[in-house]
Order: C-alpha cells, then structure tokens, then sequence
C-alpha cells in the first residue's frame, strides 16, 4: 500500500487509494479480489502481492 | 471510551511525533452512519487526537456532495490526506486501516508531513515522467 501512496504523493497525475476489501464487497467482485493486496489500475490492469516501485512503475508506463 | 490502549496509544504518540509539517485529516461518512463508518470515524479521531499537527474535518458524503467530488470520493467511508496548505496528497483510505494497515496509514500521515524515504534517483525520474492519470486501487484486508 505504502508504494502506491508514495507514488501518489510524488506525482499530481497519479491517486492512490486503499479499499478494506470486505467492506467493500460490490468493488471487491468487480474486480475478482480473491487475494490480498491486489492492485487496480485505472480499473483494467490488475496486480497481484506486495510489489516493488519499479514493477508498479514498469505497470504504469505500459497503460 | 477510547479504541486504543495506553501502550498503543503511547506507541502511535511516538511515531507521529515524528512528523515535521501539519497533516489536514477529511473524513467523509453520513448522517445515518453504517457501523464501519461509525467505527472509521471513531479510529480517525482518536489517531487525530493524539497530536497537535493533525487535524479532522468530517463531510457527509450526501450533504457534503459537492466536497465529495472535489476530493473524487465516490464511497465511504473515506479518508483523504492533505497536506497542511489542504493540498490533496492524492492518498486515500476506504475502510478503516486496521490490523497490518495502521502501520500504512501511520506512515502515510509522517510522508504527508513531509518526511519521506530517499528514493534512487531514476526511479524518482521514472514517477516524474508520468503524465497520465493514474488510478490506483490497493485491496487490502482488515485481518
């Protein structure tokens, strides 16, 4: 989580949310959560685990 | 009653006395609050109590609509993260961070303040040269 805040902080183009996966159940099913953390990004690309910078990074320069 | 302990609370004291600017704390929940926005508002208080450089304010999503859409909360409950010229850091918590989240929210608010880990200088070149928007959704579990 930290990673994608920090990300966020440091660029005005990008926001970070956490989502409580069990509080949020519709968004959870949206997105086939089944494991945690899982990562959204702008609401198509999904990673899954822990991540460092440079793979969410390397996620991002693809979209 | 608080949520927090004299040990942990002491605990969180410690770590936010680590913070160097003032961190602005939006909550946004609803006039009929559902338990987990009862339970968020009572964690985000009780965190914001326990230091002079944090400050609350609580929205209704409902009432609050067009804060809401300012801030781009579309559920709650929701906290966002400004810094102290109430800038959105573009953090956001949906749910209240429990269990191994707390420590993600606490540092989340010493980053916001303006203490934040060194990071190789290509990759901060690397976060820079995103000019796009950026979404990103991290699912996390209370447990």
């Amino acid at each position: 989580m930290s990673t994608a805040h920090r990300l966020a902080l440091e660029n005005k183009n990008i926001r970070a949310d956490m989502v409580e996966a069990s509080t949020f159940v519709p968004q959870s099913v949206k997105y086939g959560v089944q494991s945690v953390p899982l990562t959204v990004i702008n609401e198509t690309e999904k990673l899954l685990g822990t991540l460092p910078m440079e793979k969410v990074l390397e996620a991002i320069e693809k979209l | 009653m608080a949520l927090f302990d004299e040990k942990v609370s002491s605990q969180l004291k410690g770590i936010l006395g680590g913070m160097k600017g003032r961190v602005n704390l939006v909550y946004f929940t609803q006039e009929f609050e559902c338990g987990s926005c009862h339970d968020t508002r009572l964690f985000v208080e009780e965190i914001a109590g326990l230091s002079d450089k944090l400050n609350l304010t609580v929205f209704d999503i409902v009432k609050d609509k067009e804060k809401a859409e300012y801030y781009r909360v579309d559920k709650i409950p929701a906290i966002v993260v400004l810094d102290e010229k109430d800038n959105d850091t573009g953090m956001k918590f949906y749910g209240l961070p429990g269990g191994y989240e707390i420590n993600s929210f606490m540092k989340s608010l010493i980053e916001a303040s303006g203490v934040k880990e060194a990071i190789p200088e290509p990759i901060m070149k690397r976060i820079a040269a995103i000019n796009k928007d950026v979404h990103l959704q991290v699912f996390v579990s209370l447990s």
